[in-house]
């Protein structure tokens, strides 16, 4: 069965960006925190972390977004880009509501998770999960 | 290379850039010498000649625990070299904005804040942030203020003590961490700059990705699987409470004993089963030694009316505030550090000045008179929190020679005998023996990360000392933690980060460097950092250590005054220091 991620104990978050620095590193070969398909955003002194990440949906909202047909459905929830088609309008962020989708700061093109999991090791708290869905 | 200089007199920012640096490689090492080049010794280090250096290491945010930022200034509270690291998020902000260090130099006409967002660098207006009541106050606006990056940024800032030259104010980093010793804050306050914010969206590519990867992965792995930080991360630095008091060396009651009765109360045990609240991380450290408890105080109680704050706790906070003045419950140990932390003062030199104030009191030193009415008794947590108002509120001559430091105190009131003050400053808790002492001493920060003192004395439990042994292996365990310090890494990751580790971490991301050179760096590091103390005027003395040090018994037995100046002449051989 086809997998994606999923946050199961956000409330386990010590906000110490090793799965976003895992992303940018072992995905995207850079030392990043923006370079990252995976965001923790630390809400001051009194809330919990978020863990924003794709939540892999069977009918992508910035999908049906994208006006060039740059992204297509991955088997098992979320998308794939084909930058050949990717025309940079932003468009699929602003329908991400969530804050999955983040652009590109050099070429405007969204940074969209692909539900590798190359992040989840590297959660020293076990945070992240790869679940299996139903195709 | 690349270094932020800021003249906060002129208002003038550059940006430089100097390949002649690179040899330096980072951290305590180019701080030292950015530090040493552009601040003359015999500086006032309230004056706007005074210079403020902070820099980050290669390793800075490429692996785990590589989160701290070293600053460097002339002290405040004992005109010596004031160097100090913090972790949160500043060292990667820094990094990813595209900087190694920074240069913060004169005085601005009025309070000033210094925004950094990637190549924009801004000097802009404070004055709404100066003198408010609370630190975290200033975090929260600044949060407004300056709303991009959250999650990568960092916000430094002074409390109400750095506005009022409070000796030993702090730096408070992201709500959690500081940089607490030797008054960088007061230096802070002296240049009418009250904040720092950090953020940037650089990305950083390595030539040899795939070798970067590789070792990163074999020391997350190491810190994940092994034990050696399994007490940072499942208690914190207070796991060490029980033990220290075991052994008897917990400072307790201004050093009048190693041993407190009600050491179980505030342990890092009882403080991990009844009032922690959660744990939080530097940036890049899977480690997560910050333990952060929740304070719950009720007011109109018959309303049911609760303040309720969240106060991070340390072992270093828990004997200061807590064994060192008799504190005999968390809660109040927990609101001693709330007061102090809110108002940004260090919280080690505070507890060791009522501690003095305690004894002097009680010994008649000093009167209601002085104190305003306030009694000093060990355990009064309600008296100690009124006195702390009054120093930050500097209300009258008292408190403000309170605020002026233990040294000021002792000048003016007398107490010698119970004034544990070591070079300068009061000392970390822990009264294991003499290494403690000389390590304190002989150690360029006069404080317990740079030596190993506490540690030798409790690896010779039992066993006779030899003088020249314990300084051999302080001064060599001192100038390889130059070595760490220059990386920049968390120095509680000493023991995954050793020589090969090390060598191993700068080759993965392009930097060859020989053993030798390494080993080279930090004795290097080590004697320039003595040559400007020496400059300043700074001389090693036995004589004004308090007669209580040698009075009261340590694990090792009464420590004898004799064996630490033996140890201090022998330094004073090896190194050139001048004795007093």
């Amino acid at each position: 069965m086809p997998k994606k991620i999923t946050v199961r104990h956000i409330e386990r978050c010590v906000g110490c960006l090793c799965c976003v620095m895992a992303c940018a590193r072992e995905r995207f070969n850079t030392l990043s925190v923006d370079q990252s398909a995976i965001s923790v955003i630390a809400a001051g002194q009194t809330a919990y972390y978020s863990i924003v990440v794709c939540r892999g949906c069977k009918d992508p909202v910035c999908l049906r977004a994208c006006p060039s047909g740059a992204l297509r459905k991955r088997k098992g929830g979320g998308v794939i880009l084909d930058k050949s088609k990717c025309d940079a309008c932003g468009l699929c962020k602003d329908a991400c509501i969530i804050g999955a989708i983040k652009l590109d700061s050099q070429n405007g093109m969204p940074i969209i998770c692909i539900h590798c999991g190359l992040c989840v090791p590297f959660c020293p708290h076990g945070i992240l999960e790869m679940e299996e869905v139903e195709s | 290379m690349r270094i932020i200089d800021i003249d906060l007199t002129k208002r003038r920012v550059k940006v430089v850039e100097d390949s002649k640096l690179n040899q330096f490689l980072g951290g305590v090492s180019l701080a030292t010498e950015l530090f040493t080049k552009s601040c003359d010794p015999k500086v006032d280090p309230l004056s706007p000649e005074n210079v403020i250096v902070f820099a980050i290491g290669p390793l800075t945010a490429a692996y785990p625990t590589a989160a701290k930022t070293v600053a460097m200034f002339k002290s405040p509270l004992n005109n010596e070299l004031g160097e100090s690291y913090a972790g949160g998020r500043l060292a990667s902000a820094i990094r990813f904005s595209g900087y190694d260090g920074m240069i913060i130099r004169g005085k601005a006409s009025h309070p000033v804040y210094i925004a950094i967002h990637d190549d924009s660098i801004t000097i802009k207006n404070a004055e709404l942030l100066w003198n408010l009541r609370s630190v975290f106050s200033v975090g929260r606006i600044l949060r407004d203020a300056e709303p991009q990056g959250p999650g990568r940024r960092s916000f430094i800032r002074t409390g109400r003590a750095g506005d009022r030259l409070i000796k030993y104010s702090y730096v408070n980093v992201d709500n959690y961490r500081h940089f607490g010793r030797l008054g960088l804050g007061t230096v802070f306050g002296s240049k009418n700059l009250k904040a720092i914010v950090v953020e940037g969206t650089q990305d950083i590519t390595f030539p040899d990705m795939k070798a970067y990867k590789k070792v990163y992965k074999t020391i997350f792995n190491h810190i994940k699987d092994s034990d050696d930080m399994d007490k940072y991360h499942i208690l914190g630095t207070s796991a060490g409470i029980q033990p220290m008091n075991v052994i008897g060396g917990l400072p307790t009651r201004n050093f009048s004993s190693g041993r407190f009765e009600f050491a179980d109360n505030i342990s890092g045990e009882y403080f991990a089963e009844n009032l922690l609240l959660r744990k939080i991380a530097c940036s890049q450290c899977p480690v997560g030694c910050i333990h952060v408890a929740y304070l719950r105080i009720p007011y109109k109680k018959e309303e049911y009316d609760v303040e309720t704050t969240f106060v991070p706790y340390d072992y270093e906070l828990l004997y200061a505030v807590g064994s060192n003045l008799g504190i005999e419950n968390a809660s109040d140990v927990l609101r001693l550090i709330e007061i102090t932390d809110r108002n940004g003062m260090d919280i080690i030199t505070l507890g060791g000045i009522l501690g003095w104030a305690t004894d002097a009191f009680q010994q008649e030193l000093i009167t209601h008179k002085e104190t305003m009415g306030v009694v000093f008794e060990y355990g009064s947590t309600m008296n100690y929190l009124t006195a702390i108002e009054l120093i930050v509120r500097r209300a009258n001559e008292f408190y403000e020679t309170l605020g002026e430091g233990l040294d000021a105190c002792v000048k003016k009131y007398g107490g010698k005998d119970f004034a544990i003050i070591i070079g300068g400053q009061t000392p970390a808790g822990y009264f294991t023996g003499p290494g403690s002492i000389i390590g304190h001493l002989i150690g360029q920060r006069h404080s317990h990360l740079c030596n190993a003192g506490y540690s030798y004395d409790q690896k010779h439990l039992g066993k006779e000392l030899d003088y020249k042994d314990l300084v051999d292996s302080l001064v060599k365990e001192e100038q390889w933690r130059q070595v760490l310090n220059s990386l920049v890494v968390c120095l509680f990751a000493r023991k995954v980060y050793n020589v090969s580790r090390s060598l191993e971490s700068l080759n993965a991301i392009g930097l060859k460097i020989s053993k030798k050179d390494l080993i080279n760096l930090g004795q290097e590091t080590y004697r320039k950092k003595n040559e400007w103390k020496i400059a300043a005027g700074q001389k090693m003395s036995v004589k004004h250590l308090a007669d209580r040090l040698f009075s009261v018994e340590s694990p090792h037995g009464y420590i004898e005054r004799e064996f630490i100046q033996q140890a201090i002449d022998y330094y004073s051989e090896l190194t050139s220091f001048p004795l007093e």
